[in-house]
């Protein structure tokens, strides 16, 4: 059921991004069809692949199990979910701040999802530690070295 | 500039340490289950930015060499190919291991990769020449031939699964056409107002995103699974004796011809490579039962193949432009990124440049013969890394990396937005390397598209002149048809059984 949900997502963007082709402006000197012809032939394949698809699931009755529900919840819920809190944080936060807050989520609630417990309290404190200077050696890797300008977010008015 | 400048430029200090770094990255991402060769080139992308185009190509070779041979090390210890390109050397590497032999395994393994990266070098040294020279005469109506029969070539080798390959490419090929239209440049396409979006996706973004996490979500969830590793005997270096390869030098002769052969093929890749010469040497052998059961030949067969697939993989990609497979895609990225156009001009033109990639080659498989045959007790042990380090520190470096491209966080989001769109399809059973492929090959396929029709006026016309371009086409036509063809007894069988039931 899933996947016939992702083929209809798919029919839709395919049949706005078809139609989306009609406002591109073409070169006067332009002989080869424009900039629409390409992706116009490529969106009605796609359409008409998609619909060979549905036409294989609805015969053969290929309703699989929820991939999503596998995604969003348990420990690979909570792993996506803070990668994506990650992510968003980025910014706001600075590349420091986040990547510390989220090894040290991230790492500790793995340890527990799989042992059921977090560990001596020297353990977390080491894992800590080695969480904060991982981070700022892949910051000065990544500014110094490779001159990123990696976000600075709440840091960004110390100097370094 | 003669031979021995070159090896001058190249034995540097510098380069042989990224070599080396290449090669112990390499060995990782193929060991550990789950990651993979593409996956480990990709994320070493970002750190070439600020390198000139040689150090950067050695590490990347040195990754690419050594990433193929590493699958071996958790194939043969644990049943698990490390990568895709393993699958056959579980088979009777794991046996092996059962027996008490996996020092030996791992160390026929590690031989068979050498001997088979090696010869294929210097196939990539004879053959690629030849293939530019040849291609200098190809037009656009030929190299839209050939990428097209890359195209299908995929189409192929989905088991059944035709209409889904045909579904991950175009998606490929779509996503590849988001941004500025190439030659004229007149449309924003698909960008719906997004500034970001006018230069397209970036291939780090959808190759990290789409193929390193789903590999890492599926490994999220199943936290409690714990790998046991063999013992080893204390030894540093280990190679196989006189008596484990005695009668397997045909087998040695014929995996690395099929190799190179699979290599050369654009689409294939090193797990077909393996598979089919495994299932030759079981078929060419005297004593075909012994396959299954721990026979050294049957891992010769496998490993030999898939290194020689490495040299074959970069023929098509540096004469003409076209990847053999998912790692020369990623390959092929790297090396436009640093300024290096393929193609056959690069050979002619920059015979130099061409030489030290050579060499390069010569020395990372080298390399990944040394190192791995010296630590194949310590590299059992990376498959113990404790999953709760290794996952978020991969992420984090997927996302500065991301991140490093532009500068922008766009790139960023990209990756989140491929990772999940790459799990659902893979869990789907939608292969994600025609997706890569296609998102690869897609800018050249357009140009090449709307140049030949600019040179022919039209496709009809393109093709009813005689040419190799027309010949490839046809045959990719064809291919995609058997492709179809080939399910039909499947789909029947399928249907009788539904029937019944």
């Amino acid at each position: 059921m899933e996947e016939l949900l992702l083929l209809v997502v798919l029919t839709g963007m395919d049949l706005l991004y078809y139609f989306e082709t009609f406002s591109y402006k073409k070169a006067l000197f332009d002989k080869t069809g424009g900039p629409a012809i390409y992706p116009r032939v490529i969106l009605v394949l796609l359409l008409i692949s998609i619909a060979i698809r549905v036409i294989q699931i609805l015969k053969r009755h290929e309703y699989e199990p929820s991939v999503l529900k596998g995604l969003v919840t348990g420990s690979r819920g909570v792993f996506l979910w803070a990668y994506i809190a990650y992510v968003l944080l980025m910014e706001p936060l600075g590349m420091i701040i986040d990547t510390v807050c989220y090894l040290i989520f991230i790492c500790h609630y793995m340890i527990y999802a799989r042992d059921g417990k977090l560990g001596s309290k020297t353990s977390i404190l080491k894992h800590n530690v080695s969480f904060v200077l991982l981070t700022l050696g892949i910051y000065l890797f990544f500014t110094l070295v490779m001159n990123v300008a990696v976000p600075k977010g709440l840091l960004s008015s110390l100097e370094f | 500039m003669d031979l021995l400048t070159i090896f001058q430029q190249i034995l540097t200090p510098d380069i042989l340490f990224l070599i080396l770094i290449g090669t112990f990255m390499g060995m990782i991402f193929g060991a550990i289950p789950g990651l993979n060769t593409p996956i480990a080139i990709a994320l070493v992308l970002p750190f070439t930015y600020a390198l000139e185009p040689l150090p950067s190509i050695a590490l990347i070779m040195a990754v690419y060499m050594a990433g193929i041979s590493g699958g071996l090390i958790s194939a043969i210890l644990l049943r698990i190919p490390g990568t895709v390109s393993s699958i056959a050397t579980t088979l009777d590497g794991y046996p092996m291991a059962q027996k008490g032999k996996a020092a030996e395994a791992l160390a026929i393994g590690t031989y068979a990769s050498f001997i088979g990266g090696i010869v294929s070098a210097v196939a990539l040294m004879l053959f690629t020449p030849m293939l530019s020279r040849f291609a200098l005469a190809f037009g656009p109506w030929e190299y839209l031939g050939i990428t097209f029969l890359a195209l299908s070539l995929v189409c192929t080798l989905m088991n059944g699964e035709i209409v889904k390959g045909i579904v991950s490419i175009l998606l490929g090929l779509l996503i590849a056409s988001i941004g500025t239209s190439p030659i004229d440049g007149v449309a924003m396409r698909f960008t719906f107002g997004t500034t970001a979006l006018q230069n397209g996706f970036q291939m780090i973004a959808l190759i990290v995103g789409a193929y390193a996490f789903p590999e890492l979500f599926s490994i999220a969830g199943c936290l409690k699974e714990k790998m046991v590793a063999t013992q080893f005997k204390k030894k540093w270096f280990y190679m196989p004796s006189k008596a484990d390869l005695q009668g397997t030098l045909k087998t040695f002769i014929r995996s690395c011809v099929i190799g190179i052969v699979v290599g050369i093929l654009p689409g294939m890749g090193p797990s077909v490579a393996g598979m089919v010469s495994y299932g030759r040497a079981k078929k060419e052998s005297d004593n075909p039962e012994k396959f299954g059961t721990g026979c050294a030949e049957g891992v010769v067969a496998s490993e030999c193949s898939n290194n020689a697939v490495t040299g074959g993989a970069i023929i098509p990609m540096l004469a003409l432009s076209v990847p053999g497979d998912a790692s020369t895609a990623v390959i092929l990225g790297a090396l436009t990124i640093q300024g290096i156009q393929c193609g056959p001009l690069l050979v002619l033109n920059q015979p130099d440049l061409f030489k030290s990639v050579i060499i390069i080659v010569f020395l990372a498989n080298i390399f990944m013969f040394l190192i791995q045959s010296s630590t194949i007790r310590f590299s059992a042990r990376i498959i113990q890394v404790p999953k709760q380090f290794l996952l978020p520190i991969i992420v984090v470096f997927c996302c500065i990396g991301a991140f490093s491209i532009n500068n922008r966080m766009f790139d960023v989001f990209s990756v989140c937005l491929f990772a999940i769109l790459g799990y659902v399809l893979e869990n789907h059973q939608y292969p994600l390397m025609p997706m890569v492929l296609g998102f690869v090959l897609g800018p050249m396929f357009e140009q090449y598209c709307r140049r030949t029709i600019s040179y022919y006026g039209t496709f009809v016309n393109a093709i009813t002149t005689p040419s190799i371009g027309s010949v490839l086409v046809i045959m990719g036509i064809a291919l995609t048809v058997w492709g179809f063809v080939r399910e039909i007894p499947a789909v029947k069988e399928r249907f009788q059984k539904e029937k019944t039931v």
